[in-house]
């Protein structure tokens, strides 16, 4: 069992306080590809700055139980102030402790359920902001291994480095900031609505 | 009588001693054997002027010595460098100590290369190499011009057989297992393919080891990031080593062959993309990523260590 974290801001071309004011005025969003035993779960933090969505947040979780997965999350979205995350509800793994409403508000109608309609949407859209320039990600040599081992067909072979989870978990973080492009966490009290 | 019985036994049993040390030091003719020398001393004196006698003259290759005695002391040993630095070539010196150093029983070899005639190929190469040698330590060479070989003497058998890594081969066992090169670049398009590689020397090739003191010797260059070359680095029962054409320094590293004139006339030859991949040993990525790779470095924000 392991957390692997790659959290850095001097990648971001910033003043000193600008990205402070950021998190603070816009919030961070978040995108989670949920493993446990076959493969890991990926989380990836990103800021909105300036026109560009910049990922601030590279978490590897390596056989952690799921409830030990939601308790780092908590932090990790306290700390960065994120306002809300878009995660894989594909297979069901946190159903129950969302109905016993144990997931971080940032979570509550984040689930998304992968299909090939919507997995076609996000992988475009992922596509999209990378060829635009509009994403700059961490210098994660694992996340990029992940992320290429996605194929044209959407499908990834069960690796070492995992099953193309930082794909779908940057995916998910670009859907969370198209579902929720404007939003002031100052006026927002996590678990709160949602 | 006991007194008889005791000493009988203890002649017996020095007789017994004495027998095998004179069966260890002849072979099949009663003459004196050889002397049990190291890998890389075998490789420098003898085998490399065996290679000599059929490809011609050789650049000295001072990197074999060291390879060699990684082999040498590990049972499982990888040689991850770049083409052309007679890492085949040292595999193929390997199964020839094998055959130099065997003394009774039989002794089962497999080599294995992408595809089987490629295996026959090596072994052709390996067979012409050894041809005055193997006579001269006795050993007859007990096939009929197959890509094969096959060795006896009194008491005592060899054989190295070639394999295709996707070539069903349950059902063996071996003493060594020799792996060159064994993915094929044209069937490494994406994870799938890589997976299925893996799997076939997981499950296929691997659990072919005789007993524990079977071996494993690899060899090959990296083809495409999170192939088989790198699930061998970062295996920890492998104890590997890596050469690249050119080392961090900047120098090359063998400079008897690829000097720098030569390595970047090479660079300009196959491109810098293959030559990152051939001579640097830099993995590229699968070919059919959702995501291209140049596209996905772009978008990587870089930061000095320490940034």
């Amino acid at each position: 069992m392991s957390i692997e974290k790659i959290i850095r801001f001097d990648h971001v071309p910033a003043a000193p306080g600008e990205l402070d004011a950021a998190r603070s005025e816009w919030g961070t969003r978040a995108g989670f590809d949920i493993g446990k035993r076959v493969h890991p779960s990926h989380l990836s933090i990103i800021l909105p700055f300036k026109g560009r969505l910049h990922q601030l947040a590279s978490v590897w979780f390596e056989n952690e139980p799921y409830t030990a997965q939601l308790c780092e999350l908590e932090k990790l979205f306290a700390e960065l102030q994120t306002v809300f995350c878009c995660w894989d509800s594909t297979r069901g793994e946190l159903e129950a402790l969302s109905e016993q409403g144990r997931l971080p508000g940032q979570m509550m109608g984040g689930g998304v359920v992968f299909t090939q309609e919507s997995k076609q949407r996000l992988a475009g859209g992922l596509y999209m902001a990378l060829e635009q320039g509009e994403l700059v990600l961490l210098d994660d040599p694992r996340q990029e291994q992940s992320i290429l081992q996605v194929n044209n067909s959407l499908k990834a072979g069960e690796s070492e480095a995992g099953h193309g989870d930082a794909f779908w978990s940057n995916a998910l973080a670009l859907e969370a900031y198209r579902k929720l492009p404007f939003f002031r966490p100052t006026c927002w009290v996590p678990g709160e609505g949602g | 009588m006991i007194a008889v019985a005791s000493k009988l036994n203890d002649l017996r049993e020095r007789a017994v001693v004495l027998c095998n040390e004179i069966e260890n030091d002849a072979d099949s003719n009663g003459n004196l054997s050889l002397h049990k020398i190291s890998l890389s001393e075998f490789i420098a004196s003898e085998f490399m002027q065996a290679v000599a006698a059929v490809e011609g003259e050789l650049v000295p290759a001072p990197h074999l010595g060291g390879w060699a005695d990684l082999i040498e002391i590990n049972r499982f040993a990888a040689l991850i460098a770049f083409r052309g630095s007679l890492k085949s070539t040292l595999l193929k010196g390997v199964i020839a100590n094998a055959l130099r150093e065997h003394r009774r029983g039989a002794f089962d070899a497999i080599f294995y290369s992408a595809k089987m005639d490629l295996a026959r190929w090596h072994l052709r190469r390996l067979k012409l190499y050894i041809e005055p040698l193997a006579a001269q330590w006795g050993w007859r060479d007990a096939t009929a011009g197959e890509a094969l070989l096959r060795y006896e003497r009194p008491g005592a058998m060899f054989t190295c057989e070639p394999e295709g890594l996707d070539a069903a081969s349950r059902g063996r066992r071996a003493d060594l297992l020799v792996i060159d090169d064994p993915a094929d670049p044209r069937k490494l398009a994406s994870f799938a393919d890589l997976d299925r590689v893996l799997e076939s020397l997981q499950r296929r090739v691997l659990p072919l080891l005789k007993d524990n003191q079977a071996r494993v010797v690899f060899a090959g260059t990296p083809i495409v990031a999170g192939d088989i070359v790198s699930w061998i680095e970062k295996n920890p029962e492998f104890v590997t080593a890596r050469l690249p054409a050119i080392l961090s320094d900047g120098r090359p590293a063998w400079l008897e062959k690829y000097d720098k004139t030569e390595l970047d006339r090479i660079r300009k030859l196959i491109g810098d993309k293959s030559f990152r991949a051939e001579y640097l040993l830099e993995a590229v990525a699968p070919l059919d990523s959702y995501i291209d790779s140049a596209l996905l470095k772009r978008a990587i924000a870089r930061v000095g260590v320490g940034a």
